[in-house]
């Protein structure tokens, strides 16, 4: 009876072993909290349709405060981008944390981990009026930002770049924001 | 010997002669000696005819007593034998009619019940259990090509959107309010998503010849209102 009453401790004691060793270790070396920040960005002046010979081909404009997502904007059938806002805040991983935007749009995001190399999230982005846009959940690079848009008013464009850079965690120190 | 032991029998130098005789005790001198006395004494061959008589009787005796003894002991060996038959297979028992097909199929029903059960695990591990590996829709699937944008706004299948494997932003899954398109990134980044909504001009005038069952997505305006 001694030994089935321990057998039944030696799997609950093995989990809290696991869970205490396992952040001490840091194997995956795995941050606790992320930096998120959310650009918004509008497009203008929408290409359609093929350049002609007469008119000359123009440059897509590009502000230098998005000069790391150009290549990406760059693929967008738009001439002109213009950077609306701008926020950077830390968040917690694994914990949910809603952004308001400049237009009334909400973006509900969920950082799942953060490495050196890889980052896991979740987006949620809803219309003014709670009419979801774009759900989704993606990996990507640490070093990477994830650029998403959609069709406004007036053949304009309004476009997220939503990147996310691990915050170290000194030891010793609680976690928070 | 001489007439006058004829004619009184056998001495007893002579009956233990003739013993040895008949029993093959003799030498060579003893035996010429008692073939020589019965060939010339009668009594002498009566007493050996007698000895060989009895001799048979004896054996005769023997032998009947040697077969009893053996029946008995085979009857006791059986009846121990067929004690311990009914014991652990039960009464022994004479069945007059053959038996048919499906009772011999009866009497074999837990060999069958086992090998159906052996079969049906069989065919459930083989067919049903899921090889480890196969993608689910919530499974990551690192590397693998993207070939189509998702239309109509749901893209259940894992994909990687990619055309460098180093750097690929992986999709676990991807919903939106229109149609889907992803532009790729030429440096091998990640691709960049575009949610694809009508404009309002282009969406009225399609409404109205618009079939049965097409919904037209809510007009978005930087101000926040839809419209």
């Amino acid at each position: 009876m001694a030994s089935s009453f321990l057998r039944l401790l030696a799997l609950p004691i093995s989990i809290i072993a696991f869970c205490a060793v396992v952040p001490c270790v840091g194997l995956c070396q795995d941050s606790a909290f992320v930096s998120v920040s959310v650009r918004t960005i509008q497009a203008s002046e929408p290409i359609e349709g093929e350049p002609s010979g007469d008119s000359p081909v123009q440059a897509p404009k590009i502000p230098a405060e998005l000069s790391d997502v150009s290549a990406k904007l760059l693929q967008l059938p738009f001439h002109s981008f213009q950077l609306l806002s701008s926020k950077n805040e830390t968040y917690e991983i694994k914990k949910r944390e809603r952004m308001q935007l400049p237009n009334g749009q909400t973006l509900t995001f969920r950082p799942m981990y953060m490495d050196n190399k890889r980052v896991g999230l979740w987006l949620n982005w809803r219309d003014g009026d709670g009419t979801e846009i774009l759900n989704t959940r993606v990996h990507f690079d640490a070093d990477d930002s994830v650029v998403t848009g959609t069709d406004c008013a007036g053949n304009k464009g309004l476009i997220l770049a939503i990147k996310a850079v691990a915050v170290p965690t000194p030891a010793g120190e609680a976690g928070g924001k | 010997m001489t007439k006058q032991d004829w004619q009184e029998g056998l001495t007893e130098r002579e009956e233990l002669l003739l013993s040895q005789y008949f029993d093959g005790e003799c030498g060579f001198m003893a035996r010429r000696s008692a073939e020589k006395l019965i060939s010339s004494n009668p009594l002498a061959r009566d007493f050996l005819a007698s000895l060989e008589s009895a001799g048979s009787t004896c054996r005769a005796a023997a032998q009947e007593s040697a077969v009893s003894a053996d029946l008995w002991s085979r009857i006791d060996a059986r009846i121990e034998s067929e004690e311990r038959a009914a014991f652990y297979l039960g009464e022994r028992r004479r069945d007059a009619e053959p038996q048919s097909f499906l009772s011999r199929l009866r009497s074999r029903q837990a060999l069958w019940g086992g090998l159906s059960g052996a079969l049906a695990a069989a065919v459930v591990l083989v067919f049903f259990v899921a090889p480890v590996g196969k993608s689910s829709s919530g499974a990551l699937l690192p590397g693998q090509p993207f070939h189509q944008a998702a239309v109509g706004g749901l893209a259940a299948e894992p994909a990687s959107l990619t055309s460098n494997p180093r750097s690929a932003m992986e999709v676990d899954w991807m919903r939106a309010n229109g149609s889907l398109k992803l532009f790729q990134d030429p440096s091998g980044k990640s691709a960049t998503i575009w949610v694809r909504r009508r404009p309002a001009a282009a969406r009225a005038v399609k409404a109205a010849q618009a079939t049965p069952g097409i919904s037209a997505t809510p007009h978005l305006y930087l101000d926040g209102r839809a419209r």
